[in-house]
């Protein structure tokens, strides 16, 4: 008979078992992002930044009946990215990186020459409970627009993203319904994951209600919490590695079911932004469709045009780190070949360790295209002007 | 019509019926009678060279915007063999870009004959609803 167990001593609650700590781990720097490039002279719009609110902060603004609810931690555990997960400046002694304006304003605005940046705060990816999700989505936005779309916003650079949660529709319309004539939000935004893919009838509410308003969709990969779909058909990958450079093929798979669901025919105001990467998946995948689509559209009668005839009017992607070749002499024609004056927007992705700084971005582009895709592009899909790029942080 | 072709006695193509010939021996037509009006094609598809005319006749599947799917044109729709490209007819054109188009050729009715020309016609370009 073995003995006991040493009783627990009080107060011992919460051990680490996952060994060195995100900050620890981080070394990319702000300066390193650049990778020794040159301002570009551009209004630069970043497309992508994700704020953060501090410990706490979140759940002020929950209905007290929720305040007590404990709310899963997110990060992607299951596949712990080896090199941290934030920009090691990003990195502050009181929240989580991406949670003081002030810093982000500055790393933004002052050091890497971005004129606006579009806010879309993750709001910890799919939940079991969708009334939980529902709340921290309402919760996100009216802390967005308490905070730094209010008094952090001062400068009038930060745009902000309506928050919803697409697998609790009536709660997604209603807040769309809520912020749309909010003068500071610009689009709404879902996580990437789903348990079905977004052309399913069941969206078509939340879809109607952005195209209603005239505010885009983005789409970008939430705060992983595990409830979700395996990241790929056959599974796991087994390391980080494989997990980030697979994880926009559900972008992909998104983008062909708003089509061939009819999505795209019945609301030809939507617009979608996938907010995360896929778009060096797009081209082939597109043309996959187009080859079959005359034979077999009778299957899907409200599909009325051919898969590559509805992006440069309906899709848009943000440009990932990950994309293109390396190769300067071939990077226009690819950008070419994928329509990336079209459909191709800058984000930042700050602060995440993997940022896209504006600019080592498309450095080797032609003038006129590096500027539709950092700042023209966003400008004309959120209705913004373009500013001065000599403008400052007031 | 000068340097056309005599093809059938008009007696022998019914609604809905269809003559495939060589016009001098030479160029492979579909002359077809839909709605009552005779009209002609090259029997060559646009997309990669088939004998369009030579495909089944039926209706093209189409939705009115929402989930639900009916059954339109049926009767008129001429479907390519070779990957399934549906011409309206008697237009010819695709369903899905009306700029594809079978290549008409002019039809005209003389003393009971079926009369096609060889040298193509460009019919304006009607609107199709689907
Ligand atoms: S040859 Fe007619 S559809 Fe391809």
């Amino acid at each position: 008979m073995s003995a006991a167990p040493p009783a627990r001593p009080e107060g011992a609650v919460s051990v680490d078992l996952t060994g060195l700590s995100a900050a620890a781990l981080a070394t990319k720097t702000l300066h390193a992002a650049a990778q020794g490039h040159a301002a570009s002279g551009l209004p630069v719009i970043d497309a992508a930044v994700h704020p953060r609110p501090r410990p706490g902060e979140l759940h002020r603004y929950m209905p007290k009946v929720w305040q007590q609810r404990r709310l899963p931690a997110g990060e992607r555990y299951y596949y712990p990215n080896p090199l941290g997960d934030y920009l090691k400046d990003a990195h502050v002694a009181d929240g989580p990186p991406g949670s003081d304006a002030a810093l982000t304003a500055r790393h933004l605005f002052e050091e890497c020459g971005v004129a606006q940046a579009v806010l879309a705060p993750l709001t910890l990816g799919l939940l079991p409970d969708l009334d939980l999700l529902a709340v921290i989505c309402s919760a996100t936005n009216e802390w967005l627009a308490d905070t730094w779309l209010g008094p952090h916003n001062a400068h009038g650079r930060f745009k902000g993203t309506i928050r919803v949660a697409p697998n609790h529709p009536e709660a997604a319309v209603a807040e769309i319904e809520r912020w749309a004539g909010h003068p500071g939000f610009v689009q709404i935004g879902v996580p990437m994951q789903s348990m079905q893919l977004y052309g399913s009838r069941v969206f078509h509410p939340v879809w109607e209600a952005a195209a209603h308003h005239g505010l885009p969709v983005f789409i970008h990969a939430d705060a992983e919490t595990g409830v979700e779909l395996a990241p790929t058909t056959a599974g796991y990958l087994r390391h980080f590695l494989g997990f980030a450079a697979y994880q926009p093929m559900t972008f992909i798979s998104h983008l062909a079911s708003f089509m061939v669901g009819g999505v795209l025919d019945r609301l030809p105001r939507l617009r979608l932004v996938f907010g995360d990467g896929g778009f060096d998946m797009c081209a082939p995948f597109i043309w996959r469709l187009d080859k079959d689509y005359r034979p077999m559209r009778g299957d899907m009668p409200w599909m009325m045009r051919l898969p590559s005839d509805y992006i440069a009017q309906h899709v848009r992607f943000i440009a990932h780190r990950l994309e293109g070749p390396e190769d300067p002499a071939i990077l226009n024609e690819w950008l070419a070949i994928s329509d990336a004056a079209e459909t191709l927007l800058f984000g930042s992705n700050y602060p995440a360790w993997n940022m896209l700084h504006p600019h080592a971005a498309f450095a080797g582009a032609a003038p006129a295209l590096r500027r539709r895709i950092l700042v023209d592009n966003a400008a004309a899909l959120y209705g913004l002007a373009a500013a001065p790029a000599e403008e400052t942080v007031s | 019509m000068r340097d056309g072709y005599v093809v059938c006695d008009v007696d022998a193509l019914a609604e809905g019926g269809r003559i495939i010939t060589r016009l001098g021996g030479q160029i492979s037509v579909g002359v077809f009678k839909i709605d009552g009006q005779v009209v002609a094609f090259r029997n060559y598809c646009p997309h990669a060279g088939a004998p369009a005319c030579e495909g089944t006749l039926g209706g093209a599947v189409v939705s009115d915007g929402g989930h639900e799917r009916h059954l339109a044109h049926d009767g008129r729709i001429l479907k390519c063999p070779w990957h399934a490209w549906e011409f309206l007819l008697p237009e010819g054109v695709t369903i899905t870009r009306p700029e594809y188009r079978l290549m008409r050729l002019p039809v005209a009715i003389e003393d009971g004959k079926v009369v096609v020309g060889s040298h193509p016609v460009r019919p304006p370009r009607p609107q199709v609803s689907a």
